[in-house]
């Protein structure tokens, strides 16, 4: 058949008409295309305020032996076997994020956990102490008793092991082992990244009130993120900026770990 | 050279694909049916109003058609949500400013403490690390009766006062953590506002599109999508 041959026999707008619809097809078909790929496609309903965060496999969780936990006890780190992790990195004296944290976002979630009976049996919380001191125990009982709300139901390391150890396990179990890079910074250092941030429209500037916090300690930053551990001690999700995370989209993480529980 | 026959289906076809990208790709109902984002829903008409801002200067809603809006409530005396609401506007304008759109976005939010006025209002501002002198925020206060109808009637949002033996017991449930506000401290006031903290956005016509329930921890990232969306339609 030649060229000439395979375009059907029509007139002059019958050709214009079938390149048109030609055209208009492929155009369409361009733009399914880039619809798809775009971020966000489908759209972000009104009134959907929850973030939804990945979860995969992202390597081992650190080995917490030598840890002590909020009783003074060493703490056994087989007593997490099979069971959901949601760990924090807390300073027990801080007015940054710790606690919001701790309250805002953990306490609403161990509510929410309680109701279906999942807190302390399914998932238990794992919180680190990021700023230790070397002189004398770490008031951990006290943040969860004065500034988280426990007040006469003390937090169990059963369901909430607050941990504590010296500075150098700390720093390498958070750094190395969950891989968030936090900092200790004295304050001529936090001057300069509070500046940094405060630049760059990122500074956080809401004080929270904690009895506990006193003059002139070192400044933990860069501490704000919640990693989520799965019954195998794998990390499975991370949520980055946990102060300004609904408790509802940690719960949904930790649904995704739990419907996954078998990995 | 083509024959005839090919060149008129070629030019029919170009002209085709010019005018599809154009019909598919432009924002609009083409464009949703082949799967661009939905438009934002119209969820309610915004209040009007005539209220002073942070620096005592009347404004009245009408000022701000043309303008799409992110609003929020802040209580300067709050101890629990509203210095993270603060620290929440500041990280979206600098995202919206990073993202090249903040040009084109007013804050405005609404003070629920009929006691304070623009001058408390600017303290709260200024210690929370927001410049009162800044051109893209409205802080709004007025008579109490004119919030309430703004507030509670107008974005069927919460707030009564309690005395503080009252909010202390309270407390417990709500998981909020308990915030420094040196501004509080100085008044001492007998009561606290107990209040629900959402966000919307507004758009150019003075409808609300979007209602988050907890401005201190809507994603950043969700806002700036849906005012770029609003911002592109022309709504």
């Amino acid at each position: 058949m030649s060229a000439e041959g395979a375009v059907p026999r029509l007139g002059a707008l019958g050709r214009v008409v079938a390149g048109l619809v030609l055209g208009l097809a492929l155009a369409f078909a361009v733009s399914l295309l880039v619809h798809r790929g775009a971020p966000g496609a489908g759209g972000t309903p009104a009134a959907t305020a929850t973030t939804t965060f990945p979860v995969g496999d992202l390597g081992p969780a650190p080995d917490l032996a030598g840890f002590t936990d909020q009783r003074g006890a060493p703490f056994d780190p087989s007593s997490l076997a099979g069971k959901v992790q949601v760990v924090s990195f807390l300073d027990p004296r801080g007015t940054r994020v710790s606690p919001v944290i701790a309250v805002n976002t953990l306490m609403a979630l161990k509510a929410d956990l309680q109701g279906t009976k999942q807190f302390g049996t399914d998932v238990v919380f794992v919180s680190i102490d990021v700023n230790p001191r070397p002189d004398g125990p770490e008031p951990t009982a006290a943040f969860l008793k004065q500034v988280v709300g426990f007040g006469n139901v003390p937090a169990t390391p059963a369901d909430w092991a607050f941990l504590s150890a010296p500075w150098a396990t700390v720093a390498h179990v958070v750094r190395h082992g969950y891989g968030v890079p936090f900092q200790r910074l004295d304050a001529k250092a936090f001057a300069a990244y509070a500046a940094r941030e405060k630049a760059n429209g990122t500074y956080f500037y809401a004080r929270a009130w904690n009895p506990l916090a006193s003059k002139g300690p070192p400044t933990i930053v860069d501490n704000g993120e919640i990693v989520i551990v799965g019954p195998k001690g794998r990390i499975r999700a991370r949520i980055p900026r946990a102060y300004q995370v609904s408790a509802v989209a940690v719960e949904n993480a930790v649904s995704q770990v739990l419907a996954r529980s078998g990995d | 050279m083509a024959p005839r026959r090919w060149r008129l289906l070629a030019a029919g076809g170009i002209v085709g694909i010019l005018a599809g990208l154009a019909l598919f790709l432009w924002p609009g109902p083409l464009a949703t049916a082949a799967g661009a984002p939905s438009p934002l829903p119209r969820l309610f008409r915004a209040p009007s109003y005539r209220l002073v801002d942070q620096l005592d200067r009347p404004v009245a809603s009408s000022d701000l058609l043309g303008e799409v809006r992110v609003v929020v409530t802040m209580d300067p005396y709050c101890t629990t949500l509203c210095p993270l609401t603060a620290s929440k506007v500041r990280d979206l304008e600098a995202l919206l400013q990073r993202r090249g759109i903040a040009v084109s976005v007013k804050f405005v939010a609404f003070s629920i403490d009929e006691l304070a006025g623009p001058a408390q209002l600017r303290g709260f501002l200024d210690q929370e690390g927001l410049d009162p002198n800044v051109s893209w925020l409205d802080y709004l206060t007025g008579p109490a009766d004119e919030v309430r109808s703004v507030v509670r009637d107008g974005y069927h949002t919460s707030y009564y006062s309690v005395s503080n033996a009252e909010a202390d017991k309270l407390a417990p449930g709500t998981f909020q953590a308990r915030m420094r506000n040196p501004l509080a401290e100085k008044a001492n006031a007998p009561f606290t506002i107990m209040h629900q903290s959402p966000l919307f956005i507004v758009d150019r016509h003075g409808w609300v599109r979007a209602a988050f329930g907890d401005a201190s921890t809507v994603p950043s990232d969700a806002v700036a999508r849906d005012v770029a969306r609003l911002l592109r339609s022309g709504a």
